[in-house]
């Protein structure tokens, strides 16, 4: 029968390199925890909701791009087409033609375009467009309220902290899965 | 959407220019003298990028011929429609109910529909029709419901009710139409289908407001908002005459598709509606424009929510020709009366 090894005796140094080797385990679980959760959580985007945003023009002065990642969209199925559209046209037009004194925009960013009489097609070039919201004002207050700014995700930098988010007075910015990146109006919420 | 440019890069040079650029803007924003509700939209900025109604939003008072004179609030939340039956009882259409109330007796009976109600039309033995989203449904003169008539389509959004003792009229605001039924709910005919060497059909709905009217005599008013106009037909849909042009000055029509509602005076005088600038305003029997019976001022908060989109004020007319406006926001009819002056 051999005889039992005698108990080690704990000293100072084992017991300070029990603990480091202690504390470096749970350092790398917890950073293996933090990984997977990250892997597993959707990426996020930031996008503002065309329902909370009151046109303040902020949008088109306080995003960190020289020229804003906001623009005016066109949700064409509740545009009404309308010949005297008041997203496009001032209030007041000397004639209902595409003059740049008639048009509300200022950067000449809408694009009209005759349909069947007498309807019309409202389209947004986007390069042109600086998203100050001023035809969205338009729009919302005597028509349907078919345009609406949005963040376009292929100019946004999805900044960690949003420039314009900071500022908005609707608190109308939030982070959106990246899967989902934009808020759309429906006919259901104007009805 | 369209595809744009790539995003321009960040650099310390673009970023000073745009602190100063802000600088600016702030000053700017504290010298435009805006309005400052909570919620008005574009308080600030540069003025180039504000939408710029103020020229619109003020009534001369010379044209003001109406004076607020009362207020009965609502019994039900989300009022929408007023309209007055041949007893003197008015009827209240708040959100899947209909009121009947009585100004000097106060409140009568209720009926409750399945969703929200969307027009109202007394009859002439004070029976009612009462028009939800896509049908009808009909009541007698004690609130007990006598039938629920077809819907006209699958996605038929009715907007107007009228009844004569022979007719009803529905104007329908998705097939742009205004359907014409005998008493008992049978399709007798359809007003403003797409006619010969037209095109666009002969009513333009942009957004669900499209109102109807009968009488007096054998003539229908229909309002055609997207072209700015009141248009009367023949009971049986033979086109008449037209008035009313597009304009945001106050003999004219504002906005994109105007007016939301209009009712007519027992001496013919047309009232009406506008939403986007909330106005009301008296017409003669022909078309001229007369008066204001309520500016922009009577009803402020209509201009300062951009969330909620244009909201159109119903009007009525009772016995003593009091204007009766349906005021969604306030939650109460007001009524407006006449200057002895005007
Ligand atoms: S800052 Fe907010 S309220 Fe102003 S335009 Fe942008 S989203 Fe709308
Ligand atoms: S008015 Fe302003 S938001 Fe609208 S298209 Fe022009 S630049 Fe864009
Ligand atoms: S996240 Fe950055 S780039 Fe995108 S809209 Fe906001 S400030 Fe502009």
């Amino acid at each position: 029968m051999s005889a039992p090894e005698a108990p080690s005796v704990p000293t100072r140094r084992g017991f300070l390199g029990a603990g480091l080797r202690g504390a470096l385990l749970f350092a790398a679980g917890a950073f293996t925890t933090l990984m997977g959760r990250h892997l597993r959580a959707e990426r996020t985007v930031w996008q503002l909701d065309p329902y909370k945003c009151i046109a303040c023009t902020n949008c088109a002065t306080h995003c960190v791009l020289e020229q804003s990642a906001v623009k005016c969209v066109q949700f064409h199925p509740m545009c009404g087409y309308c010949k005297l559209c008041t997203g496009y046209f001032e209030p007041q037009p000397s004639g209902l033609n595409t003059g740049a004194e008639n048009q509300v925009c200022p950067t000449g960013a809408i694009q009209r375009r005759a349909l069947e009489d007498p309807y019309y097609e409202y389209r947004i070039d986007e390069p042109l467009c600086i998203g100050c919201g001023k035809c969205v004002v338009g729009c919302v207050l005597f028509g349907n309220g078919s345009f609406a700014l949005q963040v376009r995700h292929d100019r946004c930098l999805n900044c960690n902290e949003c420039a314009i988010a900071i500022v908005c007075p609707a608190q109308a910015f939030s982070r959106v899965p990246a899967s989902q990146p934009y808020q759309l109006k429906t006919r259901e919420h104007q009805a | 959407m369209n595809r744009s440019r790539p995003p321009a890069a960040v650099n310390r040079r673009g970023f000073l220019a745009r602190a100063a650029r802000r600088l600016g803007w702030v000053g700017l924003a504290g010298l435009v003298t805006a309005r400052s509700r909570a919620g008005a939209p574009q308080t600030g900025g540069e003025p180039a990028l504000r939408y710029n109604l103020d020229r619109f939003t003020k009534t001369d008072p010379k044209y003001l011929r109406f004076e607020e004179v009362g207020r009965v609030p609502s019994p039900r939340a989300s009022l929408r429609r007023v309209t007055v039956g041949p007893s003197g009882h008015w009827y209240l259409a708040a959100g899947n109910h209909v009121c009947q109330l009585h100004p000097r007796t106060g409140p009568g009976w209720e009926v409750t529909l399945a969703s929200t109600v969307r027009c109202v039309s007394p009859g002439p033995e004070g029976d009612l029709l009462v028009g939800v989203r896509d049908h009808l449904e009909a009541f007698d003169a004690r609130g007990q419901r006598r039938s629920t008539w077809a819907a006209p389509g699958p996605k038929a959004w009715l907007t107007g009710v009228c009844a004569t003792a022979r007719d009803v009229f529905v104007a329908d605001a998705a097939s742009r139409v205004v359907l014409h039924y005998d008493r008992g709910g049978t399709l007798l005919g359809r007003i403003g289908t797409r006619g010969a060497g037209r095109t666009g059909g002969v009513f333009v709905v942009p957004s669900p407001y499209f109102d109807v009217h009968a009488g007096p005599g054998e003539e229908l008013w229909v309002a055609n908002p997207g072209r700015h106009r009141l248009e009367s037909f023949g009971l049986e849909g033979t086109p008449k005459t037209s008035w009313g042009v597009a304009s945001f000055d106050l003999a004219g029509f504002c906005g994109c598709c105007n007016p939301a509602h209009f009712v007519r005076l027992r001496d013919g005088r047309f009232i009406t509606s506008e939403k986007g600038i909330p106005r009301i305003k008296v017409y003669s029997a022909t078309g001229e424009f007369e008066g204001v019976v309520a500016g922009p001022e009577a009803f402020p908060e209509y201009l300062d929510n951009l969330n909620r989109g244009p909201v159109g004020l119903d009007v009525a007319v009772d016995e003593a020709g009091q204007v009766l406006v349906a005021d969604t926001l306030a939650g109460a009819v007001r009524i407006f009366r006449e200057r002895p002056s005007a």
